[in-house]
Formats: C-alpha cells, structure tokens, sequence
C-alpha cells in the first residue's frame, strides 16, 4: 500500500454569516497518497480553490482537519505553514506562475534564496528542464513565452523545490488539447516516476485519463466517481 | 536584493522615471542649500571673522549697527582691554564712474578686531585715508593703490590691502580708521562709534543701551533671518515632497505586482524577503538619486557665475543626504505594510 502524504477529515469551510453564510465545502474526506495523480473535477465555484487552498495550508478550515504526512496542520503558523508551503508543496496555479522580471532561469535562483538546501541537482534540474522542453527558453523573460511554456516553466518551478506534493488549480486553463495531453502525461510522470503527490483541481475532462483517482465535487459535497 | 536588482534592471523605464524624480529633487535640495549656506555667509563671514561674543549698540538701534550711534562717553565705559569699538555704515563707493554697495567698518588699529584681520595682500590702513578692502572685489576695478570715495566724506581714500572674508550683510567690507566713520556717515562729533565689541561678554547699565550675543546679532542682520527662514522651508518642503513622491511611486508599483506577490507568498516565500526587497529598492534608488543630484550640483558650482554667492559644504550635504535616505525609507514603509498584508488566497481561484 502507497504511502499517505495528504489528506483531508471532515472538512467543512464556511464563508460569511448568517444570511451571507457561503458553504464552499462540506463535509470532505479525502487522502492524497505518494505516486498518485488524483483529479478533482467540478464546475466553476463548486468549491475547487478552497479545498486546494485548505490542502496548501493557506486557509484553514472552518471545520475537520488537514494532515500532511501524518500530522494534523490545521492549527500551525503563519510562519510554520509558510515553511510547510515552502519545503513540502509545489504549486501550479492558473496565472502568475512567474515573476514577470526574471527570466526562466532566474525563476529558480529565487527559489535558491530563500531554500538554499534539498532543492533539484544540478542532473535533476537539467533532466526536469529538458521532459518540459523549457531547455531553450532559460534567458527568457515570461513575456516572451506563449501560455503553454509559461505552464510547463511553472511546472518545473513547483518541482524545484523537490516537494512530496504538488497541488495544481486548473493547470490546463489556457491550453489547447494538444498541450492539455502533454501537461497531463508531465503530471502522470511526476507523480509515477518521482513518487509524488499530484492534486489537480480542475473542470478540464480531458485530464482524466492521465489520472489514477478521480473526484468529482459539486456544490461543496464530494462524490468518487471510479 | 535578487530582486529588487532584477527587476529594476528589466524595468528600466519605470524605475527611469522615479530616478529621475529623485536625481531632481535631491539636485534640487543640495542647490537650494549651497545657497542659503553661500547668502549666509556673503551675511557673516566679516562677523565670523572677527571672533566676537557681545556686541553693545544703542537700544533703538534694534540691534542694527547701521543705525547705531554711541557717544563718546558711552564708548569710554564700555572700553577695556578686551573690547573693540567699531564705526560700521552702509556706504556706496565710488571709482570712475563705478558705484558699488559696501559697508564702512571702521577700527581702531591698537584693538583686536584690527589686530586679528587677515590680510591677503598688503597691510593694514596706517594713515586716516587708507582702506583695506574684502578680497571679494573685482581687482581690475579696485586695484591696489586706486583711490575710491566712500559715502559722504569728500576724503579720496587709497586702497592698501585685502581682508579674507570681508562681506558683511551681503555686502563686501571697507576697513578704515574709526575716525573717518563720522566723517564718512555725516554725524556730528559727539558720537563716537556704532558698536562695541568684545571676546567676553559685557553687561550694560546704561537703560539706553543694549548687548546683543554673538548669534542675537547675525540673527538681527537685514534680512538674515527671513532669508534662513525661507530657505530652511523649501528644503523642507521638498524633503516632504520627496516623500510623499516615493511613497506614491513604490506604492503604484507594489500594486500593480500584487498577484505576482500574492503566488510568491503562496509558495512560501518569506515576508521578511519580499520586505527586504522593496526596502532594498528604495535604498538604490534614493542612494543613486543622492549621487547623481551630488554630482549635478559640484558641475553647477562651476558653471555659475561668482555673483551668486553659493557655499557647498559636504557636512551640511551629508546631513541632508541622510534626511532624505530616512525620508526615502519611511516611504517603503506603506508598500512594505501592503506586502505583508496579501493574502495568497486572493489570487487562487477563479
Ligand atoms: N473568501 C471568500 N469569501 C466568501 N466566499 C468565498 C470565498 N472564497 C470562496 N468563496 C465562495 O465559495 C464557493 C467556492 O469557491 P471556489 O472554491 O473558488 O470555487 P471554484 O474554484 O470551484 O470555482 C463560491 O461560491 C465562492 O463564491
Ligand atoms: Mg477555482
């Protein structure tokens, strides 16, 4: 059996009060195992962000509890979970990705400031560079790059780190299904070759076949659809 | 730093633009001082020369040597060792057909004012129609042997030497015997002097009378302290301007970054370096707009003509300089708050 990296209790997250009161989750129960890419499917404010956000330790939620590797992460830090964020979580998110100011390999220098140990070798880095197809794209600007090599850069910018989870929100947004099928299988790879994580949140059908469990979550409430 | 080097380095224009401000304000600021610090001293340079720390003139005076007129018997009670009577006025003197402002000091040659004058060339006014005057005159005019006329005295007086530092409320120094002071202002000879000074203090009994300190009388010099007060404001208003342009130029600029920021601190990266950053950032640009308003500045002092009294002295420079760093910084101090209060939340979702 796989190991468990991530996973989610009777999760419930409310916004506002009273007549304002928003249930953007309710009740979810979930766990995210190493070496998996699971897929969270659902339409447009079903809730996908939030319950990714409460995965990041972003937010917490208003009810249940969050564990990563074991240990309940609910209740940590600010500053503890922006460490957690930082050493154990890749994020890929719809848009700004990049520092519009630094070049592709200047992106992960950044990383390299503020993490100086257990990031990519120097061989990983040039093997996760070069599956992306991003090798001659190092000294250009995000500007320069069409949406599809923005996405892969920011790919290999969430695996700079070498984080056990990589969390996605609706990675393939701005792709045409050519590219969808090429981040799907990257996706795919991560999680089977490198032993990952991989949550990827998303209304995109045509990352399912790339993934190993599929969700399916509507108005807050999960159902599993395989 | 990684950052804030990059990212002033990709965004040349934008970062332009906010330099040149700041180049313009600091060029601004160190010119405004040169020449308050150059007035006040074209104001005070003869009163700093002489060394003195009281001054005794008559009450209505108002402390306005000009207008001082003190009898002969007022003078012999003040008078002692370490005192110096002076007769000063503000004259015109004339040489051909050239008429200039300048003020008459007149001394007596056995006192220390006299004793002390640092002459750069020739010596001191030995006979009743000799005059030293400041360096700061144009020699080709009032070369040394020349003779000029001096307010109403009909006596042509022969130039005999060159004080250093001679200016005197902005207007260059004549010095001459005291005797020709009366003579030269047209008072009668019961008066005997405007002022007497002293290198201690001196206490008055005479209701008529009045000591003034040392700073009590550059202060009461014509126009002197309006003058320090008016520039002492514009320096200060534009330090203020300063930061209130920097504070609105990181803010606009913080904003606009905020999504990207926003992801930034969803991967964990630290508050403290993103603070670091825009901290470091100010610093650069208001160091560098230091430097370049330094530099416009010393080729301005070259280029402007010696009729505009302009002083630079790298103390004064300095400590403006550092209030406007400090200022500068104060002016990260709201972006740096907006930094720290992004939620990363804010740019998740959609
Ligand atoms: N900070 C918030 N305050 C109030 N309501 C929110 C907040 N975040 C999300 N919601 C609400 O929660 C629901 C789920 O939102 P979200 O997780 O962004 O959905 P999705 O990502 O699936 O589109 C929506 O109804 C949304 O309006
Ligand atoms: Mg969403």
């Amino acid at each position: 059996m796989r190991e468990e990296k991530l996973a989610l209790e009777h999760v419930t997250k409310q916004f506002g009060q009273k007549t304002n009161l928003v249930t953007a989750l309710e009740d979810v129960s979930l766990a995210f195992k190493a070496g998996e890419v699971s897929l969270i499917i659902g339409p447009s404010g079903s809730g996908k962000s939030t319950l990714l956000t409460i995965l990041g330790g972003l937010q917490t939620p208003t009810d249940g509890s969050v564990r990563l590797n074991g240990h309940d992460i609910s209740d940590l830090s600010t500053k503890e979970a922006e460490k957690t964020r930082l050493e154990q979580i890749g994020f890929v998110l719809q848009a700004y990705n990049l520092v519009p100011y630094l070049t592709v390999a200047d992106q992960f220098k950044l990383v390299d400031q503020v993490k100086p140990n257990n990031n990519l070798s120097q061989d990983g880095f040039d093997k996760i560079i070069e599956t992306l197809g991003i090798q001659k794209l190092l000294n250009k600007y995000p500007g320069e790059l069409s949406g599809g090599q923005q996405q892969r850069v920011a790919i290999a910018r969430a695996l700079y780190t070498d984080p056990a989870i990589i969390l996605a929100d609706e990675p393939t947004a701005a792709l045409d299904t050519a590219r969808v099928k090429e981040v799907g299988q990257l996706f795919a790879n991560i999680a089977h070759d490198e032993e990952k994580a991989v949550v990827i949140v998303t209304h995109d059908d045509r990352l399912r076949e790339f993934s190993d469990n599929v969700y399916k979550i509507v108005d807050g409430k999960l159902s599993n659809t395989d | 730093m990684f950052l804030a080097i990059r990212e002033i380095k990709k965004e040349k224009l934008r970062y332009g633009l906010i330099l040149t401000v700041v180049v313009l304000i600091s060029y601004l600021i160190f010119i405004l001082s040169a020449l308050a610090l150059g007035l006040a001293t074209a104001n005070t340079a003869a009163v700093d020369s002489w060394q003195s720390k009281s001054f005794v003139m008559t009450k209505d005076a108002n402390g306005n040597a000009g207008q001082s007129l003190l009898t002969t018997k007022q003078v012999d009670q003040l008078s002692d060792d370490k005192t110096a009577t002076l007769g000063i006025t503000p004259v015109n003197m004339k040489i051909g057909g050239k008429r200039e402002s300048a003020q008459f000091v007149g001394m007596n040659n056995d006192e220390y004012i006299a004793k002390n004058l640092q002459l750069t060339k020739g010596h001191l006014p030995k006979a009743a129609n000799e005059v030293v005057l400041a360096d700061s005159v144009d020699k080709d005019i009032y070369g040394m042997g020349d003779k000029i006329s001096i307010g109403l005295s009909d006596t042509k007086y022969k130039i005999v030497g060159y004080a250093k530092n001679a200016t005197y409320n902005t207007a260059p120094v004549i010095y001459g015997a005291l005797a020709q002071w009366r003579v030269i202002k047209g008072v009668s000879d019961q008066f005997q002097g405007s002022v007497v000074t002293s290198k201690t203090s001196q206490s008055v009994d005479d209701k008529a009378l009045k000591t003034y300190s040392y700073q009590a009388f550059i202060n009461k010099l014509p126009g002197y302290t309006p003058q320090k007060a008016t520039f002492g404001l514009m320096i200060g208003f534009l330090i203020v301007i300063s930061l209130i342009v920097i504070t609105i130029f990181l803010y606009i600029l913080t904003v606009q970054k905020l999504p990207n920021l926003a992801v930034l601190r969803a991967q964990g990266i630290p508050n403290r370096f993103l603070a670091q950053n825009t901290l470091f950032e100010t610093f650069f640009i208001i160091a560098t707009g230091i430097v370049v308003g330094a530099v416009l500045s010393a080729l301005t002092e070259f280029g402007i003509p010696d009729s505009v009294p302009m002083a630079f002295d790298w103390g004064l420079m300095g400590l403006i300089a550092a209030g406007l760093m400090v200022t500068g910084l104060l002016g990260a101090i709201i972006p740096i708050r907006v930094i720290s209060k992004i939620d990363p939340v804010s740019v998740i979702g959609g």
